[in-house]
């Protein structure tokens, strides 16, 4: 094998490892997420329940009317959250060969779908609205 | 020069003959599938929802009537 050989297939395995590393990072982050997401489901369900927070046709949580977010509970469980999302929405677009706005918005029609009756949705007029 | 002319003009005028049959592009069923598969991705990350405490809820339907003030 000559010198020009050996450096080329290095250069491909080190690009292959760097290939494999970052995947391993990505699946590890998205099971943090899953984790972290899990850990604030009860508490982000409640908060609906009682119609201070709910979900946005942008595929984000948002605080159903702005004094809400005097409530330092609800205001770091909903940054917490929609940091969250952001980077979930990032992975998956990398995933899938969508942008993350795709993502977003699929995750937005997911969630207005399985809300229940009463829990409050903001829809693409900034209108939030009670489900039936 | 002018022969060029009455050539330019005949060539221009044939164009307007032509018919090019473009066939229309098919991209219906790939964001159909590319949304598939970025469902499947959301239905499998939140799985945890449906055994998660207080996640049985039923859904219905997206068209609520009343608004917020």
């Amino acid at each position: 094998m000559t010198n020009k050989t050996q450096r080329l297939t290095s250069v491909a395995v080190m690009v292959l490892g760097i290939g494999l590393l970052a995947s391993i990072a990505e699946a590890g982050r998205k099971e943090e997420l899953r984790d972290k997401f899990a850990g604030r489901y009860a508490a982000i369900q409640e908060l609906k329940a009682v119609g201070k927070l709910g979900e946005t046709f942008l595929g984000y949580v948002d605080a159903v009317k702005p004094d809400y977010l005097n409530d330092a509970n609800v205001k770091k469980l909903m940054t917490e959250e929609n940091a969250d999302r952001s980077e979930l929405y990032r992975l998956l677009a990398k995933e899938t060969g969508v942008t993350p706005e795709d993502v977003a918005a699929r995750n937005a029609a997911r969630n207005f779908t399985k809300a229940p009756a009463g829990e409050y949705l903001k829809h693409a007029d900034g209108v939030w609205r009670k489900k039936g | 020069m002018k022969r060029m002319m009455i050539l330019l003009v005949l060539l221009v005028s044939a164009a307007g003959c032509f018919r090019v049959k473009v066939d229309p592009v098919e991209v219906k069923p790939i964001t159909l599938n590319v949304n598939l598969k970025v469902d499947r991705q959301l239905d499998d990350f939140f799985a945890f929802e449906k055994t998660g405490a207080g996640a049985a809820t039923t859904a219905t339907s997206t068209q609520p009537p009343a608004a917020v003030k």
